[in-house]
This record gives structure tokens, sequence and C-alpha cells, in this order.
């Protein structure tokens, strides 16, 4: 069934209807990606409010923090949505094997994005920090791991389109399913622009 | 005007400009504990938000309740979070 969710067709002067635009995706994946925006905006207020209780620890606890990491990680995150964003598009003109391509080269730097955070997570845990250090590493560990297992949900799924794409399933008339999968990328990458100066730069 | 339009939407160069807002936003900040630089900071994280749910997302120009409630996610969070750590 598709539940996307068209959109109410303007007019213009001469009252001659413009082409019907409607919200890319699924209406499903949709509430699903406001539920998300909305747990991690509770985690980013929560991050904040320990944040300015004590400020100290935090400021202490960020400058065991590898920054550098944390800004490759976004510009990784930022240029795999760029590649998804591509792809999209390539398949509304109806080139899935080069759409598959974008998908693919999407992966491969969302895949940047996993090692640096897996060595990231390394380092730490070889200084001695876990999730039960103090309440820093406490919220850094859950606001990030949490994020962390989005983009690898977010990297399976495009894993899946890529196949579906590479099989000609998805084409400018069957491309909700493609289109969910996207926004739901692209919603990883905006909570990581918010994650990323709250946790690393923000001092 | 609608080529001017059309060309600001595509996906390349809105990654450029996400690329330079995140080093500009990095750079800027550099152990500075500045309550201004905090504010501009998210700033652009509300401006990269913006562009990400425009262009990536597709929402440029439509209509719908969706469309509010991701545009103002990144500036009501920016505002709310600003709040909470100045107090």
């Amino acid at each position: 069934m598709d539940m996307s969710v068209d959109q109410t067709v303007e007019s213009t002067t001469d009252n001659s209807p413009l082409p019907t635009r409607r919200v890319p995706g699924d209406m499903a994946m949709w509430c699903f990606i406001l539920a998300e925006l909305t747990a991690f905006a509770l985690m980013f207020i929560l991050f904040s409010w320990l944040r300015s209780t004590d400020r100290e620890l935090f400021l202490a606890g960020q400058q065991l923090l590898h920054p550098e990491a944390g800004l490759i990680n976004t510009l990784a995150l930022l240029s795999a949505s760029g590649f998804v964003a591509q792809g999209v598009i390539a398949n509304r003109a109806s080139k899935q094997l080069q759409a598959s391509r974008w998908m693919l080269a999407g992966l491969a730097v969302a895949m940047i994005y996993v090692v640096v955070k897996c060595w990231e997570y390394y380092q730490l845990g070889s200084a001695g920090y876990g999730l039960n250090g103090n309440r820093f590493f406490t919220a850094y560990f859950l606001l990030t791991g949490f994020h962390f297992l989005h983009v690898l949900l977010g990297m399976s799924i495009i894993g899946y389109v890529t196949r579906r794409l590479r099989q000609q399933v998805y084409g400018p008339d069957n491309r909700v399913g493609l289109e969910s999968v996207a926004c739901y990328w692209h919603m990883v990458d905006l909570l990581w622009i918010v994650l990323f100066p709250l946790v690393y730069v923000i001092r | 005007m609608k080529t001017i339009s059309k060309m600001l939407h595509t996906p390349a160069l809105i990654w450029l400009l996400l690329m330079i807002m995140t080093l500009l936003s990095f750079y800027l900040t550099d152990s500075s504990t500045l309550a201004w630089v905090t504010g501009v900071i998210l700033l652009l994280t509300a401006l990269k938000g913006h562009l990400i749910v425009e262009s990536f997302m597709e929402l440029h120009g439509i209509n719908h309740l969706i469309r509010t409630a991701m545009l103002l996610y990144c500036p009501v969070l920016g505002v709310i979070i600003y709040f909470v750590l100045s107090h």
C-alpha cells in the first residue's frame, strides 16, 4: 500500500494546476523519523542539563575525546548523505545502475564513520573510560552509542536498497521505498550535526 | 529565478556548503568558552539542519506539517540547548 503523502495541488494565476508534489517517502517512515528525533531531542537536552550541573567534569571529559575524529565523522556522514541524495535523483531519472553506485559510495563513506567511531571507543576503553566511568562518560557512551546503532541500521537498509536497485526493482514510478530509506539516512545525519557540536565542540 | 533556485538545491552544492560550515564551526570554537561562540556554533548547526531538510530530504517547496516540524527541529533544539547551557 502506498502511504506516501500527497500534497495539495497549488494553482497558478490562470488556475491551471502545477504538477503535484508530495512529501518524499512513506508516511510510516516519517512517523518513525519524528519519534526518533523526539527521543534524541530529549537526550540532547538531558546531556546539556547534566553538563550545566557539573561543567568542570564535562569539560575534563571533553578534553579526553578526539575532536578531529568527530570532525572526520561529521564530514563522512555529510558526504554519505550527499551520495544518497544523488542516488535518489539518479533513480528518478531512470538510472538505476548509477543510483546503486551512488548508494555504494554512500556506504563506503559511512564505513569511515564506523571505523573511526570504533577506534574512538577502543581508545577510551583502553584508557579505562567506560560506561560506568563518570556522568560524562555514561552520557557520552549512551548518546553516541545510540546514534551509532542508528548508523548501522541505516547502512544495513542502504545495502538492501542498493541490491534492489541493481535488480531494477526501483524506478521513477516506484521510488517510495528508496526515498524512505534516504530520508532515514538524512535523519541520522541531522542528529549527528547536533550531537557533534554538543559533545565535541562547545566548551 | 527558478534555475537559480534549482541550482541552489543540487546535492553537490549543498554538500560543499555543509562542509564549509562544519569546518568553520570546528575551527571557530578552538578552546573558546565564550557564550557568543556557542551561539554562533548553534546558529551554524541550525543552518546546516535547514539545508539537510530542504535539499537532501527534498522537502523544499512542500506545504506540509512534516516539513514545518523538520525545519523547526534544529533551531528550537539549538535555542533550548543554549538556554540550558547558559543557566
